[in-house]
């Protein structure tokens, strides 16, 4: 199991109210699995991505990353299990506006340093072309559409070469087809045998996972096994 | 994060924002550049004031010793007998010993008209340098300061053709009087009227040939004329006999390296009553041995304590820099909040985060500091070009490069970036990844 939860608990205090953001999840991810977290907004599938995207520590309960309980790990630890572990994709790409495609893809390799310095741009420009982007490398963030821009995300998400991609609502600003193509992209990059994580509160988007999680007010609705919409 | 990605990082941000980055500089720039100018101008003014001392006044070898509290390099108090300075001759390690004393007189007079500056009696004619001609070698000769030189000069030229010429072009024609040979040679042979009292107090009148004419500097005042000592006009009783007295004595060794022996017997000499001039003075005041070192000593703790007043001011400068570059910090990390989380989701710790902030801060200052550095140096020169029209030296004063203080100023612009990076540094390293990637 690549991922692990036992009765996470997560409560955040807002003002003088405390709020349950989950309540007694337990999950278990299979390495190579292909899983969508879904919910409405308020449903914790948004916590949830955060603590196995190891940005926080539950409250209660115990949370396994490829074999690591987390909840106990200093931030130093956890920076770096994140570097190494997991590639985050969001809904707003969030790219260094200053800096080329290249340079955005390369930041993360800075960070943890598995990849050798000579071999980072090589490695980069390789991302660039699974993407489908390597006609763009040296290009600027706003020189890109949405698609292209996602698909950088991406790229950067696969520097450090994770196991699992955790995406945050990844088509949320972008038009159907193209964000049909970014799902597909994921679709493939799974098919390569990483663990995809997608959370998202559409159905649809939903729909091109292996498995789906149904969060509601901080706890697992139901889990379905499904066919993948549009492998064949 | 390593350094040259973190440094790319910065430029990209320094470069995104010119205008307010450039402002955050400038602040640095300012304080910097304040301190080099004036050090370099004043270390440019010392090196000019002790190689002018040390070229045209002063010797290795000399000593000079004279009662303490003179404001004149010679002294003003008379005390300091022949006997004195006889005995000062005898000493081990000393070349020679010679006498100094303003006459007790007027000024000297051209014409009926009166020179500028005073009279001064001397044997030494190794400490002053000529121009022209040669030193005085008994009574009935002078050797003309500049000063009165000009004015010397100025009266001949215009005797000579009443009519044709202006008086700027006279004046012009007399600006150096001793090393415009023509004017020299009109100079040496004229005479000029003395008046003087004797030891008995007798008023005397005396023509004096001109002899020669005192060394031009910039920067020792060109108003003395020298006679020799048979216009000493000042005695005291020392053991029931009249003897003339100096105010000052001047010793050169023979050898540089026994300097401070020499002086140290000078020392030992003029502290025992075994001296006229410890007999006059009493207990009461101290008498001065002066080496050269010890007078450039003197010249440059004066110029330290200016820089060190300066060096207040620049911490005043500096921090108003300071509050500059921390302000600009403080909005850039406010500003890039969503990059902060986004490189603590990819992997970024506390401390590489604290770091690459801290590197972009050192970076403006140490740029604001290069560039402070540069702006100083030609600050000082413009100022050394003003000096030079505005005082009319002949020459300007060189340029010194203070390599130390360029390398305080990169030290200093290094430190304030740390300094003012540090806190805006800490709250970017302290930023939540999962509020900040939902920042707008």
């Amino acid at each position: 199991m690549i991922v692990q939860a036992e009765k996470l608990v997560k409560i955040y205090r807002m003002g003088q109210v405390d709020v349950k953001a989950l309540d007694g999840v337990s999950l278990s991810i299979r390495e190579g699995e292909f899983v969508a977290i879904m919910g409405p907004s308020g449903s914790g599938k948004s916590t949830l991505m955060n603590l196995i995207g190891c940005l926080d520590k539950p409250t209660s309960g115990r949370l396994m990353i490829d074999g690591a309980e987390i909840s106990r790990m200093r931030d130093r630890q956890l920076a770096r299990l994140r570097g190494e572990m997991i590639g985050f994709v969001f809904q707003t790409f969030n790219l260094i506006p200053r800096v080329s495609a290249l340079a955005n893809v390369m930041l993360p390799m800075s960070f943890v340093r598995t990849t050798p310095k000579s071999a980072r741009k090589r490695r980069a420009v390789e991302l660039l072309e699974q993407v489908g982007l390597g006609h763009r490398v040296h290009h600027m963030p706003n020189e890109l559409s949405g698609g292209e821009r996602q698909r950088v995300a991406i790229a950067r998400a696969l520097a450090n070469d994770p196991k699992i991609i955790l995406a945050d609502e990844p088509t949320g600003n972008l038009d159907t087809k193209t964000g049909r193509a970014i799902l597909e992209l994921f679709q493939a990059l799974n098919k390569q045998g990483r663990t995809i994580v997608i959370v998202t509160h559409d159905a649809h988007v939903a729909s091109y996972a292996e498995r789906i999680i149904q969060l509601v007010d901080g706890q697992i609705e139901g889990i379905r096994e499904v066919a993948p919409r549009g492998v064949a | 994060m390593e350094l040259p990605e973190a440094l790319r990082l910065s430029w990209t941000n320094i470069q995104s924002h010119k205008l307010r980055n450039s402002l955050a500089v400038l602040s640095v720039t300012i304080g910097i550049a304040a301190v080099i100018a004036v050090v370099t101008m004043s270390m440019g003014f010392q090196d000019a004031l002790l190689s002018t001392l040390t070229k045209d006044f002063l010797r290795a070898n000399m000593i000079t010793v004279t009662v303490k509290g003179s404001q004149s390099l010679f002294g003003t108090e008379r005390v300091f007998s022949e006997r004195d300075v006889e005995r000062v001759r005898q000493m081990p390690g000393v070349k020679a010993a010679d006498v100094f004393a303003p006459v007790n007189g007027n000024p000297l007079k051209y014409e009926g008209r009166v020179l500028p500056g005073n009279v001064r009696i001397t044997t030494s004619q190794e400490i002053i340098p000529l121009d022209a001609g040669r030193f005085v070698r008994g009574p009935g000769e002078v050797v003309l300061g500049v000063d009165p030189a000009k004015t010397v000069c100025e009266r001949l030229l215009a005797r000579e053709q009443p009519e044709t010429q202006k008086k700027h072009e006279i004046k012009a024609r007399c600006e150096h009087p001793g090393r415009t040979p023509e004017i020299a040679q009109k100079l040496l042979g004229q005479s000029v009227e003395l008046k003087y009292l004797d030891r008995e107090k007798r008023v005397h009148t005396e023509s004096l040939l001109i002899v020669g004419v005192v060394k031009e500097s910039e920067f020792i005042s060109g108003g003395n004329s020298y006679v020799s000592v048979d216009y000493q006009g000042f005695t005291e009783t020392i053991e029931g006999q009249e003897v003339p007295v100096y105010t000052g004595v001047i010793v050169s060794a023979s050898d540089i390296q026994q300097i401070e022996t020499v002086a140290q017997q000078l020392k030992e000499y003029f502290d025992s009553y075994e001296s006229d001039a410890r007999k006059l003075l009493g207990d009461e005041k101290e008498i001065e041995v002066n080496t050269l070192k010890e007078i450039v000593d003197e010249i440059k703790k004066n110029f330290a304590q200016f820089t060190a007043w300066i060096g207040a001011v620049a911490v005043v400068a500096l921090l108003v820099g300071m509050i500059g570059v921390m302000n600009i910090m403080l909005i850039t990390v406010k500003e890039r909040t969503r990059e902060i989380g986004l490189m603590k989701a990819t992997g970024a710790t506390q401390g590489g985060v604290l770091k690459l902030f801290l590197t972009e801060s050192i970076f403006i200052c140490l740029i604001g500091a290069l560039l402070g550095i540069a702006a100083g140096i030609g600050l000082a020169e413009l100022f050394n070009r003003l000096t030079v029209a505005l005082f009319d030296l002949s020459e300007p004063i060189p340029l010194v490069f203070v390599l130390d203080w360029y390398a305080i100023a990169v030290v200093t612009g290094i430190l304030v970036g740390m300094i003012s990076g540090l806190y805006p540094a800490w709250q970017a390293a302290r930023v939540n990844p999962i509020e900040a990637l939902r920042y707008e």
